[in-house]
């Protein structure tokens, strides 16, 4: 324990046992590893450059001709933002709808070198916040 | 062993796994308040999970990292008063206190289950700062300049409720002991 100049002697020596009610380890382990699969990317202010802040959501109705964009992208390091990095999702690609994605995840398409066919890009995110 | 400073840093970078020694360093404390303010063990570990939660969220609002656990259990604090105003508005002909003892648990010996018992249902006749003053000085080994910063206390209102808590707690202890001097009532 830690005595301050705050504690007087008597304080603690007269401390009732309390320690039944504290939690036992496999309570703490639990609400801890809970919390810890909960966790997303802290909250940022703006430190990271910046300079598309979304590009946008392809939709059925409005694709972007992407190739050269998505190069330029690659190139700059900018992330793309898919479900969870795994690919596309099981429904509609195309959907304006604004998909979870996990934060700081490589599209799985930058990591193998190519860039995403049209119907296949959700999101690009270019170093902004998650969506 | 890195300093809690350290670990902010990194968890601030999105380090979980730092957030999660500091988590597991301080978890006593956030556990002690939201049990005071709560009562029941699952609410509290609710709520436990949620202010770590919040707590990460919201690190760049931890200004003085020296400081932590105080703002740690501040975030649960507020927390669990917020679960708890919410269980009250669905309940509302609950009684202010919910303290329970918890059933019987695999893991804790008979003994401690049966003083966990009595201390609860001591602790219920406390006012809730009272409880969360105490468990964090006697159990957690807070001092009250902490507790003070924590709970928005002077250090001589967290000393005056440290005192009086104690008081009641053994006078509640000694009456469940020997039932029949009880001086305060039969009160359930």
């Amino acid at each position: 324990m830690t005595h301050t100049a705050d504690s007087r002697p008597d304080d603690r020596n007269d401390a009732l046992d309390l320690e039944a009610l504290a939690p036992d380890p496999a309570t703490r382990d639990r609400v801890i590893a809970g919390a810890l699969a909960r966790l997303h990317a802290p909250e940022t202010s703006g430190t990271r450059s910046d300079p598309i802040a979304s590009v946008g959501v392809l939709s059925s109705a409005g694709r972007f001709a992407v190739p050269a964009l998505l190069a330029a992208a690659a190139v700059a390091g900018l992330l793309l933002w898919s479900d969870a990095g795994a690919g596309p999702p099981a429904g509609d690609p195309s959907s304006d709808a604004l998909l979870p994605g996990a934060p700081g995840t490589w599209s799985p398409w930058v990591a193998a070198g190519r860039a995403p066919a049209p119907e296949e890009l959700i999101v690009l995110f270019a170093g902004g916040s998650a969506p | 062993m890195h300093d809690d400073a350290t670990l902010i840093e990194r968890a601030r970078s999105g380090d979980r796994d730092a957030f999660g020694i500091l988590a597991r360093r301080h978890f006593g404390g956030v556990w002690a308040v939201a049990w005071a303010v709560l009562g029941r063990r699952q609410d509290a570990e609710d709520a436990a999970q949620d202010a770590l939660v919040r707590a990460w969220e919201r690190l760049d609002q931890c200004r003085d990292p020296g400081r932590f656990r105080a703002w740690l259990v501040q975030v649960a604090r507020s927390v669990a008063l917020n679960r708890l105003d919410t269980r009250r508005r669905r309940a509302a002909d609950e009684l202010p206190e919910h303290l329970e003892a918890g059933g019987p648990s695999p893991f804790d010996a008979a003994h401690r289950d049966e003083l966990r018992r009595r201390l609860a249902r001591a602790a219920a006749e406390l006012t809730e700062s009272q409880r969360t003053v105490l468990l964090l000085y006697d159990l957690e080994g807070w001092s009250h300049d902490e507790i003070g910063a924590a709970l928005d206390l002077r250090p001589a209102t967290s000393r005056r409720h440290l005192s009086d808590a104690r008081r009641r707690m053994r006078a509640l202890l000694e009456a469940q002991l020997n039932p029949v001097s009880r001086s305060d009532g039969d009160r359930p």
